[in-house]
């Protein structure tokens, strides 16, 4: 028996989490897959006594929901269960295709892609994915406030989040790929099934001509947080797809924060693959482009 | 192997103040019904409270593989849960799959292809085998590399795994292929 005491709580609905959460001292936690958070527990790196709150059971939290232009994911959603969702690959690819790079399929089934966002684990996958679909984060605090807030905002700092605190996210809803709009998923890990030394998400779409129109790259690993490579974007829009050498470079140079170095990569080394990580994601999402009606040359 | 009476046991290390809740799981077919520490993993509770020792506790952490088990028909690890998230969950671990006497089809391909050695990790093993062939996963696939990435073996290194598992998922050749489709 690892994890130090603790006391167990079901919550019986969302609003019943919250607000227990609410009464309770800070020490209190959100559980929902667990696959984080109790190796945590088992090697103490949590040891104050605490109340630890299972939303698993919480009407509404497994839903999967369809909107036009977006999808919705509840708390409660196993990554494999959306990694195999026939919806979530025809209509997001690219997230299906990230979650295979979370860690292996015996840890997948446990779980949450929610609690992959909230958990925000540097080198996580899912965090970078919900910067390329311009996630927004569904989340209800004390009192039932619901609010929305984009990835974009809750990743913006150096480390760790700008989740409002005593909070649930109850959902996460991704924007689904436009037609026509090609999509690229790289990971570079030391052995398969661990956090990305570097991984990129990316999208592009064409215009009639065959030139970009829209690009988003979303870079993790690198730094603690993810973050959307900005000026790379800007830089690709109306270049011809082929163009992206220089936009790989501009990525992983551009990053808001210093590049880390730990025991598997120096810095210099990780910005290196990080520029390859792009190059291969924009690569990868130029060939699953198709260009927009009206279209009669493709100069790549 | 079969389990003691499953039931509440004195640990040493059991403390009066220990918050606990009631846990009703069925584990190899067998209803359990008992009283848990919170804090209690579920590797644990399987092989400290029901005698169920194929599993192994190793990394602790879910990196390793070796106490792998089936859930509600899912594989998961049993060190990287408390044994109380799993409340009305069907278990199944490796002592569920042994064979009446001897050993069980995928053991004897273990066996046969030298796919252990000092065993530790092969329990882990047999039951990632065991999801694969319920989901009638092609040998040659890339997701059997996946799986093969969930499992840490310290001795034999993977190649006899490998072909044991190909095997077992039905091919009838013992060249491992690169893991790509």
């Amino acid at each position: 028996m690892k994890p130090a005491k603790l006391k167990y709580v079901r919550a019986e609905t969302a609003e019943h989490a919250v607000e227990l959460l609410g009464e309770a001292d800070a020490t209190a936690r959100i559980l929902a897959g667990g696959q984080s958070l109790i190796p945590a527990l088992s090697a103490r790196s949590i040891t104050t006594s605490f109340l630890l709150l299972d939303i698993m059971r919480c009407p509404g939290l497994e839903d999967v929901s369809e909107t036009p232009g977006e999808i919705t994911v509840g708390a409660a959603c196993r990554q494999s269960r959306i990694e195999l969702s026939t919806l979530v690959r025809q209509s997001i690819p690219l997230l299906s295709e990230a979650l295979g790079w979370v860690a292996m399929p015996q840890v997948r089934s446990r779980g949450t892609v929610v609690g992959c966002l909230a958990q925000a684990n540097t080198g996580g996958e899912v965090p970078v994915v919900s910067l390329a679909l311009d996630a927004e984060l569904n989340i209800v605090s004390r009192g039932g406030i619901k609010q929305r807030m984009p990835a974009k905002d809750i990743y913006a700092v150096e480390t760790g989040t700008r989740l409002p605190t005593r909070s649930l996210i109850v959902s996460a809803s991704f924007r689904t790929l436009a037609a026509g709009e090609g999509w690229g998923f790289s990971e570079v890990q030391l052995r398969a099934g661990h956090f990305a030394l570097v991984c990129c998400a990316a999208t592009l779409l064409l215009d009639e001509n065959g030139r970009i129109r829209t690009a988003r790259i979303a870079l993790g690993g690198l730094t603690a947080n993810p973050y959307r490579a900005v000026r790379a974007e800007k830089g690709l829009i109306g270049e011809a797809p082929a163009t992206t050498h220089y936009a790989a470079q501009t990525a992983s140079a551009e990053r808001p924060w210093p590049a880390r170095t730990d025991l598997h990569a120096t810095a210099a080394f990780r910005a290196k693959v990080a520029v390859a990580a792009v190059a291969r994601a924009l690569t990868d999402a130029r060939a699953r482009c198709s260009k927009q009606t009206g279209a009669t040359h493709d100069s790549a | 192997m079969t389990a003691p009476d499953p039931g509440p046991q004195k640990m040493v290390w059991d403390d009066s103040n220990e918050s606990r809740t009631a846990l009703n799981v069925t584990v190899n077919g067998k209803q359990v019904q008992t009283l848990v520490a919170d804090r209690l993993l579920l590797s644990d509770f399987l092989r400290d409270h029901l005698g169920l020792t194929a599993l192994k506790v190793a990394c602790g952490e879910g990196a390793c593989g070796a106490c792998t088990i089936v859930i509600d028909g899912e594989l998961a690890r049993s060190c990287t849960l408390l044994a109380v998230q799993t409340d009305g969950a069907e278990i199944l671990t490796l002592e569920g799959l042994n064979a009446p006497q001897g050993l069980n089809h995928v053991q004897q391909l273990f066996q046969q292809h030298h796919a252990l050695q000092c065993g530790y990790c092969t329990p882990g093993w047999l039951m990632s085998v065991y999801s694969m062939i319920k989901r009638s996963i092609h040998p040659d696939s890339a997701e059997v590399g996946q799986y093969l990435s969930g499992h840490i073996c310290r001795c034999t290194g993977y190649r006899n795994i490998w072909t044991a598992i190909r095997r077992a998922l039905g091919a009838t050749n013992d060249d491992p292929v690169s893991g790509k489709e």
